[in-house]
């Protein structure tokens, strides 16, 4: 009987660059939100902005893939000895039968801003944008295939705040099927114009540090994120961190306004426990999608009060990233992996006053717990719902 | 892997439904004024508010699912969505890059949540009361139909789902010329289900998808395909050769580059 394993795994975000930075904030209690600074917005916000962005340069081989977001992408792939960990196992698998699906509602947008500020006078992009793998929504994607060297299927799937939880579905799915014999799966989203002023223009974002199921809360503080994880299929041994389930659905409601009763996201939540084949008391611990918007918070409560018993501990981790949008998926996974591994379960930043109208308790403080099966959710405009589910494999090496 | 089609949708230049893409490939006529002629798609189970709403890229990929489904025999319920574009929305791109050098705190919310990637799917979802999973992918220009097809086929292969599939591309505004020159905006829409679970209709055909086959040299022109006499530019036009043999109940044996090292051969069986 084989498993989904995950072999390795990382995260960048205003949180800290790698697990290590990212464990000492989340142990601390200090937020990587920082007042917005974000070149060409004057918005009065906050946002999880990931300093050392800037700093990568692209020459030699990379010359032409430049974008805020490749270069977030390749911070991230980086940090925690991921890289050299993916080019060992691309050698010993092969390269044909690596696959890579990577989640992003940005993509390579912020380039394409600048592209069009220095248009020329016939409205045409100067040579240095013309870009063409970057240009489009699967610049990721084709980026983590140009970095990695893996030469099979590499595919980018872009369903706003879902997206790079559905590529665990699409990777266990290849995985399963035979398609390849490992897959890197992953997310980056990066700041850019568009969804600064985008989510603006909804009414959507807080000019204060968001405050995630808080009774003031008063909406989102958007964040960049790049993360990455190494999926194969084979038995999972002692300690080793398992997908064990996925569950997707739509609302069928509206773009930008989640189903009113949650429908989408308990179903969602439902089918996961369904795949994974566990009860909803098995669930240790949940990272919520918790924006902060006054209309999800409740919303997701609601759902969870159907399903889950009020002792399933549950938190957003959003007032330390930040909603980091198409990488939200990966960048709460790895929270919650790495809770898996640690013990060491985060509460909620920013949360001094719960909402009354919640229907579900929400921790505050961080939790030492002891974890087997924990689950994340990821709930995007359209109406589009994924819940994932992971498990640490027990010590006498059955999932317990 | 295997599954059946149950039912195709075509909108492209000189043909706005699967009928009339029939006949223009049973014609093996070359029709050069038919690249002239834009589809005007009319997505009717789009209300009328959120038809004169939508942007052309959505209008375009629903009413092509909508064909598909319907010759299917399936609701649009039953369907777990696979929606996949190369370039997808770049008008809203361009409306969105041109604002923000104008008037930023002018952009339209509209706009913006229509600027997803995943609006054509979410449309499709909100209008037909759909619950189901949904997904919009993209790859590059020469492997996206590929990875589309492969979407598909392994949502009917390990979830059991019956999917609907469209593939879909529009032209591009001037700016982006350099980027993909798409010479007609065209869709396809396919219904997966897997072998021998058919809605009351009976599936067009059965096919295998075969995804280990190495590629052994570059032998596909991406982007342009010509077929019958019909020629595209646009990725979506990739996936021409099996729609062809749809079109025309002939044999299938198609085969698509998926990626650097990997292709995807599709056989009817």
């Amino acid at each position: 009987m084989s498993d989904i394993v995950i072999s390795h795994h990382t995260l960048t975000c205003a949180a800290g660059q790698g697990l290590g930075a990212l464990s000492e904030s989340l142990n601390k209690r200090l937020s990587g939100l920082t007042e917005n600074d974000f070149p060409g917005c004057d918005l009065s916000t906050w946002i999880g902005r990931v300093k050392g962005t800037e700093d990568i340069k692209f020459e030699d081989e990379l010359e032409g893939w430049e974008s805020r977001n490749n270069a977030l992408a390749l911070l991230g792939y980086m940090q925690d000895g991921f890289s050299e960990f993916v080019t060992s196992r691309v050698k010993e698998v092969g390269a044909s039968r690596v696959g890579i699906v990577i989640g992003t509602s940005t993509s390579s947008i912020g380039r394409t801003e600048e592209a069009y500020r220095h248009l020329d006078a016939n409205q045409l992009f100067p040579p240095e944008y013309v870009q063409k793998e970057v240009h489009t929504p699967h610049s990721p994607g084709a980026f983590l295939a140009k970095i990695s060297d893996i030469t099979g299927p590499s595919m980018t799937v872009s369903t706003a705040c879902s997206s790079s939880a559905k590529v665990f579905a699409t990777a266990a799915r290849w995985l399963n099927s035979g398609l390849v014999d490992a897959v890197l799966v992953g997310g980056v989203d990066s700041l850019c114009l568009s969804v600064l002023y985008g989510f603006h223009s909804l009414q959507l974002v807080s000019s204060n540090q968001c405050r995630p199921f808080d009774e003031h809360r008063d909406g989102i503080n958007l964040g960049e994120a790049a993360g990455f994880a190494f999926l194969e299929k084979r038995k999972g041994e002692a300690g080793e961190l398992l997908v064990s389930g996925y569950g997707e659905s739509s609302d069928a409601y509206h773009m930008s306004h989640p189903h009113p009763e949650g429908l989408g996201a308990e179903m969602a939540m439902t089918r996961a426990l369904e795949y994974a084949k566990l009860g909803s008391g098995d669930i240790g611990y949940i990272n919520l999608h918790g924006t902060a918007s006054r209309v999800n918070d409740s919303i997701e409560t609601g759902a969870l009060r159907r399903l889950f018993p009020e002792t399933t501990r549950v938190s957003s981790t959003k007032g330390w990233t930040g909603h980091t949008l198409g990488a939200a998926g990966i960048a709460e996974v790895v929270i919650c992996l790495q809770a898996l591994q640690t013990g060491l379960a985060p509460g909620t930043l920013n949360l001094a006053q719960p909402d009354p109208g919640l229907s579900f308790p929400v921790m505050q403080e961080n939790e030492n717990l002891d974890l087997n099966h924990v689950m994340s959710n990821s709930f995007g405009f359209g109406g589009n719902n994924c819940s994932t589910i992971f498990s640490r494999v027990a010590p006498s090496g059955s999932n317990v | 892997m295997k599954f059946s089609i149950s039912g195709a949708g075509a909108i492209g230049p000189g043909f706005a439904d699967w009928q009339e893409f029939c006949s223009l490939v049973d014609s093996n006529e070359s029709d050069d004024s038919c690249v002239s002629i834009p589809p005007s798609p009319i997505p009717l189970s789009m209300s009328k508010r959120e038809r004169a709403r939508a942007p052309y890229l959505v209008k375009l990929a629903v009413a092509a699912a909508e064909q598909a489904c319907a010759a299917s025999g399936f609701s649009p319920g039953e369907l777990a969505m696979v929606f996949s574009s190369s370039m997808s929305d770049t008008e809203v791109t361009d409306y969105m890059c041109r604002t923000l050098i104008e008037n930023p705190s002018e952009m339209s919310p509209t706009k913006f949540h229509n600027s997803v990637h995943n609006a054509a799917a979410g449309y499709w979802a909100i209008s037909n009361a759909v619950h189901k999973p949904a997904t919009a992918i993209s790859g590059s220009n020469q492997h996206s139909a590929a990875l589309a097809l492969v979407e598909a086929a392994s949502q009917c292969d390990q979830d059991g789902s019956s999917v609907l599939l469209v593939v879909y591309d529009i032209l591009c505004p001037p700016s982006f010329n350099c980027i993909l020159d798409i010479t007609s905006s065209l869709a396809f829409a396919l219904v997966l289900t897997p072998v021998g679970r058919n809605s009351d209709i009976a599936p067009i055909v059965s096919l295998e998808m075969d995804a280990n086959v190495d590629k052994a040299e570059s032998d596909m022109i991406s982007g342009t395909k010509k077929a019958s006499g019909l020629s595209f530019q646009n990725p979506t036009a990739d996936l021409l050769p099996l729609m062809q043999c749809l079109a025309s109940d002939s044999m299938v044996d198609v085969t698509l580059p998926m990626s650097a090292a990997r292709r995807l051969s599709v056989v009817r069986i």
